[in-house]
């Protein structure tokens, strides 16, 4: 309660979104680890779906590009994040952490996909639900244009480039939790990510 | 590379990251979702923390960079601490005794090593040697040129010789001068007062030798004129093995 007080107090003097979703997250964090100390993890699922699965649904719908596939991707990220609570080392992030493991389910149905499916079928299939889920937008260079042909070329990436660009850009993680995530250099990440976007600029030139 | 070339890129790109950010703010989960998740998860057995991730939750390293330095720096001088430790335990291993008798075991085999030759001239014919005989205890010294002094316990019927101690001193002394004050005090329970001192404990190394498992190996004639090879363990000197020998000095 004395946390809630304080963290009210600080929403109302800041009046800054940001910082209110930072504090409210953090705090929903403390939550999620004092749970697994105590072995609740019932209770640690609870508050890790709550403050989550907006962000988790987002990012597996769109590195799979499809919403329904994303969903329930995203539901076994939780329940996989659900089993390992018990072994969660509590050496970073709980948001690091659960990405890593929607980085490691998303990429892994999408090496079972394009097992079963050709590699620009499977492109097309992407495009097609990307392009019918936004509103059709009016030609130029309109930030809604951008945005879908951001989107459109996003997914004819590779799938590691795609998900290091929205951990990086749309999830907001650090390149220090990005680093940690995938066992590498802070500066391989940061190489990684700049060929990434020069792969992306390639694409939406060549799609444009 | 570095950040200044990573946030030109970005620069450069800054339209397409302003997208990319927007990506997932279109995107929600569905309302059931949640009760979904809290459903399946009901259908699962319970995660379980096994012993290596308790061994692992109270051995978890602090999330504070500094927290984990000072950790780290007290792991380390913990560690370096012990050295010497590691280093009784390695040598208790290596001496073949127990650790807390590793300073004398060492000692004593330097001895050994130091008068080698001397021990190997012990004669009940010479100055050098004198003998004392009490109830449960037989007293013989050689004393060597070092200063230094062979002390033989062993029992009255000589049929066992139990144990050979080195006493390190200053300088030399002839075996009577040492006998008779400090061995008549060490085992004055043993040696009655006026007990003579005996040369006719008679002992007469033939040869002596270093074995390859850093034993010694002694060729003794004793009073009976009959002789005995003994395997001598030089860190502790106790007798290993005894057993009847040709009187040559052939080791």
């Amino acid at each position: 309660m004395v946390y809630d007080a304080v963290l009210l107090i600080h929403i109302a003097t800041s009046g800054n979104y940001m910082v209110m979703k930072q504090a409210r997250q953090e705090h929903d964090d403390d939550l999620i680890r004092s749970a697994i100390v105590d072995g609740d993890f019932r209770r640690a699922l609870e508050v890790l779906v709550r403050t989550y699965q907006h962000v988790v649904v987002g990012f597996c719908v769109n590195m799979l590009g499809k919403t329904e596939q994303g969903e329930e991707v995203a539901q076994e990220v939780f329940l996989a994040a659900y089993k390992a609570l018990p072994h969660f080392r509590q050496q970073s992030s709980v948001r690091t952490w659960l990405f890593a493991i929607a980085r490691k389910q998303c990429l892994q149905t999408l090496r079972n996909r394009l097992r079963r499916q050709r590699l620009d079928q499977v492109q097309q299939d992407v495009i097609a639900e990307a392009v019918h889920r936004q509103p059709s937008a009016p030609l130029g260079e309109d930030p809604e244009t951008l945005f879908v042909r951001v989107q459109q070329s996003l997914h004819t990436l590779d799938k590691a480039e795609r998900a290091l660009l929205m951990m990086r850009y749309d999830t907001g993680l650090s390149i220090a939790d990005i680093a940690h995530i995938l066992g590498i250099s802070v500066a391989s990440v940061r190489r990684h990510l700049a060929q990434a976007l020069r792969n992306l600029r390639e694409k939406m030139h060549y799609d444009a | 590379m570095t950040p200044e070339e990573l946030k030109r890129q970005e620069d450069s790109a800054r339209d397409i990251i302003d997208a990319l950010a927007r990506l997932s703010r279109h995107t929600q989960a569905p309302p059931h979702f949640a009760a979904t998740v809290m459903a399946q998860a009901e259908q699962s057995p319970p995660p379980h923390r096994g012993l290596r991730a308790w061994f692992r939750l109270w051995l978890q390293w602090p999330a504070s960079p500094g927290l984990h330095l000072a950790t780290v720096a007290f792991v380390i001088l913990a560690l370096c601490g012990a050295v010497p430790q590691y280093t009784a335990w390695i040598n208790a291993y290596r001496l073949d005794v127990p650790s807390e008798a590793i300073h004398e075991a060492q000692v004593q085999e330097r001895l050994w090593h130091k008068n080698f030759a001397c021990a190997t001239q012990l004669d009940h014919n010479s100055h050098n040697y004198a003998a004392i005989a009490g109830e449960r205890v037989s007293v013989v010294v050689w004393t060597c040129p070092s200063g230094d002094v062979l002390v033989t316990l062993e029992s009255p019927d000589q049929r066992s010789r139990e144990r050979y101690v080195w006493l390190e001193l200053s300088h030399h002394r002839t075996a009577q001068g040492f006998l008779m004050p400090w061995v008549r005090q060490a085992f004055a329970e043993d040696l009655r007062p006026g007990t003579p001192l005996l040369t006719a404990q008679a002992a007469r190394v033939l040869c002596q030798k270093w074995l390859p498992n850093r034993m010694i190996k002694r060729r003794v004639q004793l009073a009976n004129g009959q002789c005995r090879d003994e395997i001598i363990n030089p860190r502790d000197g106790t007798v290993v093995e005894r057993r009847g020998a040709p009187c040559d000095p052939g080791c």
